[in-house]
């Protein structure tokens, strides 16, 4: 079976953490107190621009899922991880699980909810709103063979470690582009 | 009624069952519909029992289109493109119908035709489908259980019944090419030797692992150390009837009953074989129950568990640094031999008693006292942290 997997890709060289996407994330969802996406400030070490945005990274092994005693998450056949709050009893244990902490609990309703990658949006062929919102065309949406690009985990295991929690098993599907892949590509 | 007009009424109705009462009250006679494997498929209310019994027993007689012995029966074989679809059979022999009844029984037969036909097609056409359904039920993407109950049985799947996951995948990247081809080879080698042992086992290959779930028919359910022996087992047999295979590892993941937890079910056997492989890096079956303090550990941020494994090892690391000695190495044997004097030494290629003098000197360099439970515990932990952080970094 040929899967398709959405994912958000990231071009590192040119976001300049100006939180745009956030905001976009933050008016779409104004339940919320910061929206599903957040651009933290990384080690410039490690990091050329510092800056690194991340939303829910739709994983191929949801650790959500695994948690979720109630079975509220549910992965489509195009790779978008959704939740669904009506079964949602609000115990939080995906809010720990998650490596990315994509999923956060509502004040009003006390239930969690998480990116769910503006889905109606691209049901009607438009890019979600940070995508959109982005005014550097940093953030993008990329359609990732799985087969092909899951084995290859360069990217992901380059850009996200030792900063983030371990992630190999999870299996994200986020790429972090820097200028190092860039002159990869050129070659 | 005239005989056209009775047999025009049967477009009143839309489903087999719907038909066949129909056809009852428009000509007093018993009908019964057989499916393609000779199983009942609906039936009047008032079809003689000793009939049906007859029917039964003798279903091969259909197969093989001896109707000789139903002599009492008027039967029509629904039949399309040379395909039999099935039988309708009325409960009066044909000689005896009269000109009307004969009509109805004609038409009924040729709605059941398309009937069975249609369902046919639909049953066939979503045949297609089953990777996209197994997919769905291992990503809990479907709106209810009884839903996937349903579907499941177009591929003969008894998901009402619990099922355990296994996910089978090689140690180490092989070329694309070699590793769907292998993998291909591998699915059918496990197929074969599960199929011995289990009623009806599922296989598929998802992202380049080998996905398989099977029923658990027994009460009590087998323990997950049964099921890790099956595998044993089967990997044994799997290894004998192809010895070139590359090294691959197993995971299991927990018994959940109902079928909307297969998801929870199948991402534990993906965390098991994913962690499993810091303990046994290659041909290793690990349950999900028996990860233990692995499962913690995977949660913790690697610059934490370097800090750990810093605190805790960070004396014998530098020994080992300045010494030219291998003590470090030697305790993480310790620990994976399950403390086991005799097989760690085995396992080193030294005898017990240097390896005994080896823990005391390891003892005397970090000043602790290994027999203390509370301290072999806090060093077991720094190992198993150790093997992550050589892995991550």
């Amino acid at each position: 079976m040929k899967l398709r997997q959405l994912g958000f890709s990231v071009d590192l060289s040119r976001c300049v953490g100006c939180r745009a996407c956030e905001l976009a994330c933050q008016h779409k969802h104004p339940d919320t107190l910061h929206g599903y996406r957040r651009v933290r400030l990384l080690s410039e070490k490690s990091r050329e621009q510092g800056f690194l945005t991340m939303a829910c990274n739709h994983c191929v092994s949801p650790e959500c899922m695994r948690v979720c005693p109630v079975g509220c998450y549910e992965k489509h056949r195009d790779g978008i991880v959704l939740h669904n709050s009506v079964k949602c009893i609000g115990c939080g244990r995906c809010v720990g699980a998650c490596p990315f902490h994509a999923p956060v609990i509502l004040p009003r309703t006390g239930k969690v909810d998480k990116c769910d990658f503006c889905r109606e949006r691209l049901q009607a062929g438009k890019m979600p709103l940070c995508v959109e919102a982005c005014p550097v065309e940093a953030l993008g949406v990329c359609q990732i063979d799985c087969d092909a690009e899951i084995r290859r985990d360069n990217m992901v295991e380059q850009y996200t470690q030792p900063a983030l929690k371990f992630i190999k098993g999870k299996e994200p599907i986020c790429f972090w582009r820097g200028e190092e892949n860039k002159n990869e590509e050129r070659k | 009624m005239r005989k056209e007009s009775k047999a025009a009424a049967l477009w009143q109705e839309h489903t087999p069952e719907g038909k066949i009462t129909l056809a009852r009250q428009l000509t007093d006679i018993e009908f019964l519909l057989l499916d393609d494997r000779g199983d009942l498929r609906c039936q009047t209310a008032a079809f003689p029992p000793a009939q049906l019994s007859l029917l039964r027993n003798r279903r091969q007689a259909f197969i093989r289109h001896d109707m000789a012995v139903f002599a009492q029966l008027t039967i029509r074989e629904l039949e399309q493109d040379d395909r039999v679809l099935g039988w309708l059979i009325a409960d009066c022999p044909a000689e005896q119908l009269k000109a009307d009844g004969l009509a109805v029984l004609e038409e009924l037969s040729r709605h059941m035709t398309f009937l069975l036909w249609h369902e046919l097609e639909i049953r066939e056409t979503q045949r297609q489908h089953r990777d996209p359904f197994l997919y769905d039920v291992l990503y809990n993407n479907f709106s209810s259980a009884e839903e996937v109950i349903r579907m499941g049985r177009l591929w003969k799947m008894n998901f009402d019944k619990p099922h355990h996951v296994v996910v089978v995948e090689f140690d180490k990247p092989l070329p694309g090419d070699k590793n769907d081809q292998l993998l291909a080879e591998l699915d059918n080698e496990w197929m074969r030797v599960l199929s011995a042992r289990f009623v009806q086992p599922i296989l598929m290959l998802l992202r380049m692992q080998l996905v398989v779930l099977f029923e658990e028919n027994r009460t009590p359910p087998r323990s997950q150390s049964e099921l890790a022996q099956i595998m044993a087992d089967a990997v044994a047999k799997v290894k004998q009837d192809f010895p070139n295979i590359p090294p691959f590892s197993v995971g299991i993941g927990r018994l959940h009953y109902s079928v909307t937890e297969i998801c929870r079910s199948f991402q534990e056997a993906r965390q098991a074989l994913s962690l499993g492989r810091f303990r046994q890096p290659e041909n290793g079956i690990t349950c999900y129950e028996n990860l233990g303090v692995l499962k913690l550990l995977s949660h913790i941020r690697i610059e934490e568990l370097d800090d750990y494994v810093q605190e805790t090892l960070g004396t014998l690391i530098k020994y080992d640094g300045d010494n030219h000695t291998d003590y470090m190495h030697t305790l993480e044997i310790y620990f994976q031999e399950n403390e086991s004097l005799p097989q760690a030494a085995e396992r080193l290629f030294i005898h017990a008693n240097t390896l005994r003098n080896r823990l005391r000197k390891i003892e005397t360099v970090m000043g602790v006292n290994l027999a203390h439970s509370e301290v072999r515990g806090r060093y077991y932990v720094a190992c198993l942290a150790l093997r992550i952080v050589r892995h991550s970094i």
